[in-house]
């Protein structure tokens, strides 16, 4: 006689949404946290800001010196806006995308034209997969064509994106390009999962209310959700720029700004999205290229290939390392899906799709430690290249790091070790949950996973380990 | 009502709107080539200020206690301007972008004369005491 199984009950959270919404982890709970996002100062102030300062850096990298070690618009970009970018994203989930000069463009250049057409549907499907394509392809001119090196090649880029995202705003509604095409969106609304600030709706008032969902068409005090995101049935941060706009909306005071525990959402998915899964593994990769290329033994492993097999052309055999390296952790992963699905049924793509997330805290460490040399040890060159702007000389002797080598290298294994621990923490949660509506162990579904991270977490430190050359 | 008088008006607006954009972005992309010429007839090439160090071959900058190639940044080896001229690539982008924003107020005027469904729309809202 079979056992009956008795059903199991998944204790998510036993408060109301009032009650969550007048506890203290409500930052619209906070006096002046309130008066500020219902300010019509924010986030336009912030905007125009950044707008400015990316005026200055498209300037600079296109009229600057062409030499990258002098110029400040490339030291503004790589040195400091980029390695600080991942760590915005962890703090406050996907709040760049709300203060994003390319954003600021994108609502401009609607006021004016307002097409607003809907995005086609292929975008709409098809969007991730798009980004995922988009990332990879950036990361390959950047090595091929040296658009870091190259002040020029940094502005074509810009360029290039703004040209994007005044095509996606003079025809499609919303901003259609940080959504469904933008790189930078994709990267930050993988890494907003793991963000400490999220925003949510009071359920409870949302039944009640007559609004027309004012705060996702937008009313008379501010305009639409810019990422189409209706705030009563949202579950993710990461299409939320947290731009406030349906707060400033919202006629009943329904939405709130919760502190919650970082990393919490990534075992909370209700629907796991392959394409997702497959860009927090690409950009495991990308990392990894990126530590790979700024090593010594990368130029040796050149050479020794090249005496090998007698190619000496560099962008083929780049190339080749670059496929194999970004599909490397995507490949591992895979295997580890098919593992799951062997000894617990269901198609591998499922599993690769709900266990992907969980390498999303790891990817964040990695993206944050290689960056973090960026902006510690060469930090000071923002200092350096623009003292000349205002007619002043640098110090000869003066080194453009802002700690020692020593010091990052701890502070990175640091950072390695905490992704990893979360990242680990998210395959137990995830396992465990999905063990137990089976009745089987969840130690067994989790294993090819912590085995997949700690590889990569030792790949990582072990890159670190090592010296790097910088960008400047 | 969508008559096809309307259409016919829109498409033609639309087609002008292109041929006007991409007309001017073609102008301009003319105007760069000559202002270029004219730059390299002149000869014209602007020295900016050395940075500190850029002299300093690898040994001497060991000795001035620079440490490790990764310690030494922000000490280029010769500044310039750039090399091309941005100004072709400037016109360039220009030239598009504007086409690109007349072909959106050419698409606002579309849409405008024939009648399309509303936009994007707003979750449906069936729950008991919810909003349509």
């Amino acid at each position: 006689m079979t056992p009956v199984q008795q059903p199991i009950e998944v204790k998510i959270s036993t408060r109301t949404p009032t009650q969550i919404q007048e506890s203290k982890k409500n930052l619209m709970n906070t006096p002046w946290i309130a008066r500020t996002m219902r300010s019509r100062l924010f986030p336009g102030l912030f905007q125009s800001i950044l707008a400015a300062g990316f005026v200055l850096i498209g300037f600079q990298l296109l009229v600057g010196p062409s030499d990258a070690h002098s110029n400040f618009g490339t030291a503004l970009m790589w040195v400091l806006w980029w390695p600080l970018i991942p760590i915005i994203f962890v703090l406050l989930g996907r709040f760049w995308c709300a203060i994003c000069p390319f954003a600021t463009l994108n609502d401009l250049v609607q006021k004016f034209t307002g097409a607003r057409m809907a995005p086609p549907a292929f975008l709409k499907n098809y969007g991730i997969w798009i980004i995922d394509g988009l990332f990879i392809l950036v990361t390959w001119t950047d090595h091929v064509f040296g658009i870091v090196k190259s002040p020029l090649g940094s502005g074509v880029l810009l360029l290039l994106l703004t040209t994007s995202v005044i095509a996606s705003g003079a025809i499609f509604e919303r901003r259609a390009f940080c959504r469904y095409l933008c790189p930078i969106g994709g990267l930050s609304s993988n890494y907003a999962r793991t963000g400490i600030v999220t925003l949510r709706a009071n359920t409870d008032i949302c039944l009640t209310c007559k609004a027309k969902a004012v705060c996702f068409n937008g009313g008379e005090i501010a305009p639409e959700c810019p990422l189409g995101q209706f705030p009563r049935t949202m579950e993710s941060g990461a299409d939320c720029a947290l731009c406030a706009r349906c707060i400033k909306n919202c006629p009943n005071d329904a939405i709130s700004l919760q502190v919650g525990t970082p990393t919490r959402e990534l075992w909370t998915i209700r629907k796991p999205k392959l394409a997702e899964s497959f860009l927090a593994m690409a950009i495991m990769g990308i990392v990894l290229v990126q530590n790979l290329t700024m090593l010594d033994i990368w130029q040796k492993g050149l050479d020794g290939i090249e005496n090998l097999t007698g190619i000496n052309n560099w962008t083929f055999l780049f190339t080749t390392v670059f496929i194999v390296a970004v599909a490397f952790p995507v490949v591992v992963l895979i295997y580890a899906a098919k593992f799951t699905a062997n000894r617990f049924g269901d198609d591998w793509r499922k599993w690769f799709a709900t266990f992907g997330y969980a390498m999303i805290p790891l990817d964040i460490a990695g993206h944050v430690a290689h960056n973090l040399f960026h902006l510690l040890g060469e930090g000071k060159a923002v200092w350096f290249t623009a003292m000349p702007l205002f007619g002043l000389s640098a110090d000869v002797n003066a080194s453009s790091a802002l700690v020692s080598t020593p010091i990052i290298q701890v502070l990175q294994y640091a950072i390695v070790a905490l992704g990893a621990i979360a990242s680990l923490y998210a395959v137990y949660r995830i396992a465990k949950f999905n063990a137990l509506k089976i009745n089987r162990s969840w130690k067994v579904m989790a294993a090819p996973f912590l085995v997949t991270i700690t590889m990569f977490m030792v790949m990582n430190i072990g890159a670190f380990s090592l010296p790097m050359m910088g960008r400047m | 009502m969508v008559t096809h008088k309307s259409k016919l008006h829109a498409n033609t607006g639309l087609l002008l709107a292109l041929l006007i954009g991409f007309g001017f972005g073609a102008f301009l992309f003319m105007q760069s080539k000559s202002i270029e010429n004219h730059q390299s007839d002149l000869g014209s090439s602007s020295a900016v200020e050395s940075m500190p160090g850029m002299d300093m071959d690898a040994h001497e900058m060991e000795e001035a206690g620079h440490g490790t190639e990764e310690e030494t940044a922000g000490h280029g080896t010769e500044e310039s301007t750039q090399d091309n001229s941005p100004v072709a690539l400037l016109l360039i982008f220009l030239g598009v972008n504007v086409a690109l924003i007349v072909t959106g107020v050419a698409l606002k005027r579309v849409r405008s004369k024939t009648k399309v469904l509303p936009r994007e729309s707003a979750p449906i809202l069936e729950l008991e005491g919810g909003t349509k």
